[in-house]
């Protein structure tokens, strides 16, 4: 097994434990093992895209949440106008509604992730829990449909390298 | 649009995959400090695949919905609480 699948399997887990009454401490951390399962998944696919081989512990730590949440905000939008310029001259229309939907769920989960670790206003339920894992556990399905597509290395890319592009 | 009728009226609209018994909607920002909407949905507790799996599906025509009602200013996180 690896990581992020392991993650997704502590999430199932988690959000499961407790028949009736779910302790608050194991559905927040369902969740945040959800968020982490996809964000793990797509870090990997990105260091794999590295040669060589030795590089990638070090492309791994490159990643960054925020600016990988700003970059999946553009790409859940669907089209390549929603991207910056730079992107989108690479992306090949339409977007695969898969890919944007990865897009939206890593999101959806980052934004949960940080309310399950810091908002303790927030009560969280089962379905709550559930439904993010659900949404994790389709991200998985949809990244594997596209995984091996031109948009998706671009959609990978972008997730290391947006903020530099801009910055050109 | 900060406008939570408008929003509950947009996903009244919508064809939802059960019975929405309430909506709560919020406004405040992000963890990026960047503005958003949270919508709350209040539907029947279940935990089959095809449930959660057409919560999911529902989670995203609303997103969609907002964002292009809003012009993609406000970021909406759909989710979904049970009683």
């Amino acid at each position: 097994m690896t990581l992020h699948k392991d993650l997704l399997e502590q999430a199932r887990y988690l959000a499961r434990r407790d028949k009736k009454r779910p302790k608050q401490a194991n559905l927040r951390r369902a969740v945040s093992a959800a968020y982490y399962a996809l964000f793990h998944l797509l870090v990997e696919d990105g260091a794999k895209a590295i040669r060589p081989s030795a590089v990638r512990d070090q492309v791994r730590r490159l990643y960054e949440h925020g600016s990988m949440k700003a970059v999946c905000k553009a790409w859940a939008q669907g089209a390549a106008a929603n991207l910056p310029a730079s992107t989108g001259a690479l992306v090949t229309a339409p977007i695969e509604r898969e890919l944007s939907d990865v897009a939206s769920a890593f999101v959806r989960l980052q934004n949960a992730r940080h309310a399950a670790d810091y908002d303790l206003a927030r009560t969280f339920n089962r379905l709550y829990s559930v439904s993010l894992l659900g949404a994790a556990e389709q991200a998985f399905r949809d990244w594997n449909a596209i995984r091996a597509t031109p948009n998706a290395a671009v959609f990978l890319a972008s997730l290391l390298f947006e903020k530099q592009w801009k910055g050109r | 649009m900060d406008d939570s009728e408008g929003i509950k009226e947009q996903i009244a609209s919508l064809r939802a995959p059960t019975e929405i018994n309430c909506v709560d909607v919020e406004f405040g920002l992000d963890e990026s400090g960047e503005p958003g909407v949270w919508i709350f949905l209040h539907v029947a507790d279940g935990e089959s695949s095809a449930y959660i799996a057409e919560l999911a599906r529902f989670a995203r025509t609303v997103e969609a919905a907002i964002l292009d009602r809003n012009d993609g200013r406000r970021w909406p996180y759909v989710n979904f609480l049970s009683p």
